[in-house]
């Protein structure tokens, strides 16, 4: 059976020889009736009119129209695009890179902001937080607030409490430590998670005591560790050196309350000890103590802010009951709200802000984009004016040729979607690599194309089509005879005026994009410019944690003498110490710390500190300026000492030495020994404050990282380092391996992604900038060629002809610029909290971006300027 | 002039179908041969447009009210043109379309017309 297009194509043949021969014998007629030959057949084209119009109109008849001509438009519209390479190159180019960006970065909101966790009604789970002040004071709980939020809540379906740990799975072979989490007995009542096989934890799991050594695994772990063994339940595994019991297996594809953190094992709240080393191993149950992160999960029907306003009394009320008799008195008013829990207990809150900036400037490049192509598109037109006319005085109707344009548009998109997806996987991908670099495994981001992404990609590209084809269409849905002479006159029709509009809004958008590119760049610079007080670059960090597989204090204590001792002994190594904070991981520790006889100046009551090992600042190379860096002489019975920083120094001690003070810590009596440089402590956007450093020996801590200053490079030191731990023994798990410099690199991923991207973009747009500018002057210039040939005949300059041109390029970015600033500056005011050193009205940035445009524009009209003077006055008289 | 000439054709619509099956009914004709009929018939009063006549053929085709074959025709056999003829549908259909007709000048009559009351009571 042939195709319907065949069948066409023998019908239309068909239709022609009807209406040939009737042609032939009106004319036969004609000339029995006496006309000559030649007449009769012009007769008879006459009297039978318009037959072009008659074959639509039969077609119609037949009808298929629609489908057949949009095939036929299709058809012609793929042939016009590919008569003009240039044209359709750029435009799908244009297109692409629109699309693309927009298709990467939302499908980072997808992945970041939108996706739900993947459990049942996602939308009823709530965080709850505590608030003073109108501000976050905390947002986890100790474990009788939680257990009595949940007994005595109404509104509630439950309230749970869980908190993460590392666990090692001992048995395999120093292998990375899982994810694992303590969860109170109400946390999968909370998520309605189903078990694959066997039991989940209940309120009978967590008793007064410590209860039973029982845990639940990830149907991904079962598999993957046991081969989906059948047997698994009632099994015994070595979980940090103790025996616990396998009960049950969660349902498939189902890893914790943490969207983008893959957990593997759910232990009951009270056994916390096991894995939580240090004083906090009892403490699991004291009221005084906050540590669980809550979720709650609300009755069907209930509010959030209903929900909020019963649990807020009683949130208020726990406190006061559950507060220490003696701190009653000192209690501060506090209120309880709820946030959305869809994503689980911890929101990626680091990218919301860079990736709602993104897609907003991935959208104006989009339109600025579109803008674009619509100004081709409108060049074109003019240029097929002529084209239009006479398929018009053919017979094709007008809202044919609009739909015909429309298919073209259609097309552009289409192919602009294609090219779209292709690079925003490799946008994706790059951006991976960006954002994952020093995030383990079971903690990186996921992002990848799916279908509702596809659907997104489907509506922004049929979007995009309307938005920059439909001007044009319109444009030339216009009688083209009437416009057509209107140029002739010397006038602007109105397709110009529309591309001057065009190009003027895309300099207007495009500045906001140069000016965040400009503030970004900039914020970036002083963030790498920043004096930490120490060298980050060939110090690797690394934890280990002999309390995994069951060492006591004292244990884990040689250890560590003995694990430091021998990196020491490498050949590679320059110095290697211990410390509890990891300087700019983003942690901190606070006491209180007085100083006898000095009030101190500032009001904060706790002063950061930590607590480090003998040859900690060589291994920084942070500068001692007086006194002596710990060593072995501070041990656990000896004076207790301290060094201090220069801020706290001059806190205390303004303009005095502070070696030999005393500070006091508690009950203890500290003197100072050393005198430190001031260096960063938690992030690099902190002010430096005072800080204290305590001796290992002298501070019960648990948790240290190790750090180890090299003279080899990354992958050898890595190396030599595993070897030497393992030799003190082979079974210890060594994670979170970084070099400091990474580490300080990922405290700036946000900024130095917006920054590369909006860099990007900026050169993405100044060029289509330039294209619509050079379009417009070049079609400026020839469209007076003949009125210049008349200037230069009656004896006009060269500078005269030029400054003709000058002048629009002038009105063109002049007005975008105008346009532009007061975009930028009011745009750029949603950057503010992601700027650092630099404000958000930043003088030199936006110099800088109106001298962006002003060389942009300069550089897009010399070529068009330069033909205009060289036009010969006979040449462009005689032309038309 | 486009405009004009489709308010003529939506005129004529009903009517120009009607008069292309009842020109049929004498035997198989090509396009040419319908207008000229209906030209000579009407003394000239109706002119029939090509533009109208062959998207009438092809969509009372379409419809099945009317059947199309090519035969070769004219003085030398050798031209061959495409020959309408009616169908049982279309047989059918041009009966409804005249009682329809029929009715309808009937009452347009009437209105125009109108007979002495007197008549009319008789």
């Amino acid at each position: 059976m042939p195709f319907f297009w065949q069948r066409r194509t023998k019908r239309e043949r068909d239709l022609e020889r009807e209406l040939q021969a009737h042609l032939d014998l009106e004319a036969e007629e004609l000339k029995e009736a006496g006309v000559s030959e030649e007449d009769a057949r012009y007769g008879a084209k006459r009297a039978l009119g318009n037959s072009g119009l008659t074959k639509e109109d039969v077609r119609a008849a037949w009808g298929w129209t629609f489908i057949e001509s949009t095939v036929q438009d299709l058809r012609y519209a793929l042939r016009s695009l590919r008569g003009s390479p240039v044209f359709t190159s750029v435009a799908i180019l244009s297109l692409g890179l629109g699309i693309g960006a927009n298709t990467a970065i939302f499908s980072f909101v997808n992945a970041l902001l939108l996706k739900h966790l993947p459990v049942p009604e996602p939308t009823r789970l709530v965080r709850l937080a505590e608030y003073k002040n109108g501000s976050v004071i905390s947002t986890v709980f100790s474990y009788p607030m939680i257990s009595e939020l949940d007994k005595r809540n109404k509104g509630f379906d439950g309230i749970s409490g869980r908190y993460p740990v590392r666990v090692n799975l001992t048995g395999d072979q120093a292998s990375e430590p899982l994810n694992g989490e303590v969860v109170t007995g109400r946390y999968f009542d909370v998520l309605q998670v189903k078990p694959a096989i066997g039991r989940l934890l209940n309120g009978n799991d967590v008793t007064a005591g410590t209860g039973n050594p029982i845990c639940v695994i990830s149907y991904a772990l079962w598999q993957e560790r046991f081969s989906g063994d059948s047997h698994i339940l009632g099994r015994k595994i070595m979980l940090d050196a103790l025996p616990y019991e396998i009960v049950g297996v969660t349902q498939k594809g189902f890893f914790g309350p943490q969207l983008n953190a893959r957990i593997d094992i759910q232990i009951p709240v009270s056994r916390a000890g096991d894995f939580m080393h240090g004083p906090f191993s009892t403490m699991w149950k004291s009221a005084g103590f906050s540590w669980l992160e809550p979720l709650a999960r609300l009755q069907a029907g209930v509010s959030r802010e209903r929900a909020q306003a019963m649990i807020d009394p009683l949130g208020q009320q726990l406190r006061l009951e559950l507060a220490n008799p003696n701190e009653r008195v000192h209690l501060q008013k506090t209120s309880f709200r709820l946030a959305d829990g869809s994503q689980g207990v911890n929101v990626e809150d680091t990218y919301f802000r860079p990736l709602t900036i993104l897609m907003g400037v991935v959208g104006l490049v989009l339109l600025i984009a579109c803008a674009n192509v619509a100004n081709l598109l409108l060049a074109r037109a003019g240029v097929r004016a002529t084209e239009f006319a006479v398929r018009l005085s053919l017979g094709a109707s007008r809202s044919r040729l609009v739909r015909q344009l429309m298919v073209e548009s259609s097309l552009l998109a289409g192919g602009g979607g294609v090219l779209g997806v292709a690079l925003a996987v490799w946008m994706i991908r790059t951006l991976l690599l960006y954002l994952n670099a020093g995030r383990s495994n079971s903690n990186a981001l996921r992002v990848s194309l799916d279908p509702m992404l596809i659907g997104f990609l489907i509506l922004l590209s049929l979007l995009t089509a309307l938005v920059f084809g439909l001007a044009p269409a319109w444009q030339s849905a216009k009688p083209a005879l009437a416009s057509e002479l209107k140029i002739a006159r010397g006038q602007i029709s109105n397709g110009t005026k529309m591309r001057r509009v065009l190009v003027i809004g895309e300099i207007a958008l495009s500045m906001m994009i140069l000016f965040a590119a400009g503030l970004m760049t900039r914020t970036l610079g002083r963030l790498k410019t920043i004096d930490l007080g120490f060298t980050p670059t060939r110090v690797i960090t690394l934890r280990v944690d002999p309390a995994m597989n069951g060492a006591t204090a004292e244990q884990s204590d040689r250890m560590f003498d003995d694990i430091l001792d021998r990196l020491r002994q490498q050949p590679g190594v320059q110095a290697a110490s211990m410390a509890v904070v990891t300087p700019l991981e983003g942690g901190m520790i606070s006491l209180d710390f007085q100083v006898p006889g000095r009030p101190a100046k500032s009001f904060d009551p706790q002063t950061d500190f930590n607590v480090v090992s003998p040859q900690y600042f060589k291994t920084l190379e942070q500068t001692v300026l007086t006194g002596r860096e710990f060593d072995d002489r501070d041990k656990k019975k000896s004076p207790k000492v301290a060094i201090v920083n220069q801020i706290f120094a001059n806190q205390f001690f303004p303009g005095e030495n502070p070696i030999g003070r005393r500070i006091k810590m508690d009950e203890d009596d500290i003197q100072i020994v050393g005198l430190v440089k001031n260096s960063y402590y938690q992030t690099l956007r902190e002010t430096p404050g005072p800080l204290v450093y305590l001796p290992v020996k002298q501070m019960q801590s648990s948790g240290f990282a190790l750090l180890v200053r090299t003279s080899l490079g990354r992958a050898e030191a890595v190396a030599e380092i595993k070897q030497a731990i393992h030799s003190v023994d082979a079974r210890l798990p060594i994670f979170g391996v970084q070099e400091m410099q990474d580490l300080i690199d990922e405290g700036m991923t946000s900024e130095r992604m917006l920054t590369f991207l909006a860099a990007l973009f900026s050169a993405l747009v100044t060029l289509l900038c330039s294209m619509g500018v050079y379009g417009l002057i070049a079609y400026a210039v020839t469209r007076r060629a003949r009125e210049i040939g008349v200037r230069f005949a009656i004896g006009a300059q060269k500078k005269d002809v030029a400054a003709l041109f000058w002048r629009e390029c002038a009105v063109l970015i002049g007005a975008g610029v105008l346009l532009g600033v007061p975009l930028a500056l009011a745009s750029a005011r949603l950057l503010k909290s992601l700027l650092f050193g630099v404000g958000a009205t930043d003088v030199f940035s936006l110099v800088l971006t109106v001298a962006v445009f002003l060389a942009a524009g300069v550089l897009a009209s010399l070529l068009p300027v330069r033909k205009a003077t060289r036009i010969e006055p006979m040449v462009a008289l005689r032309y038309e | 002039m486009a405009k004009d000439l489709t308010e003529r054709i939506e005129l004529l619509q009903g009517t120009l179908d009607m008069l292309i099956l009842r020109t049929l009914l004498f035997g198989p004709a090509h396009g040419h041969q319908i207008a000229k009929h209906i030209q000579r018939t009407t003394e000239d009063l109706l002119q029939v447009e090509h533009g109208s006549l062959y998207p009438a053929l092809h969509r009372l085709e379409r419809k099945g009210w009317i059947a199309a074959k090519w035969e070769a025709a004219g003085k030398d056999m050798k031209r061959e043109f495409k020959y309408y003829r009616l169908t049982a549908a279309g047989k059918k259909q041009l009966v409804n379309e005249e009682a329809k007709w029929k009715k309808m000048t009937g009452a347009i009559a009437r209105v125009m017309w109108p007979a002495p009351p007197a008549e009319e009571e008789g």
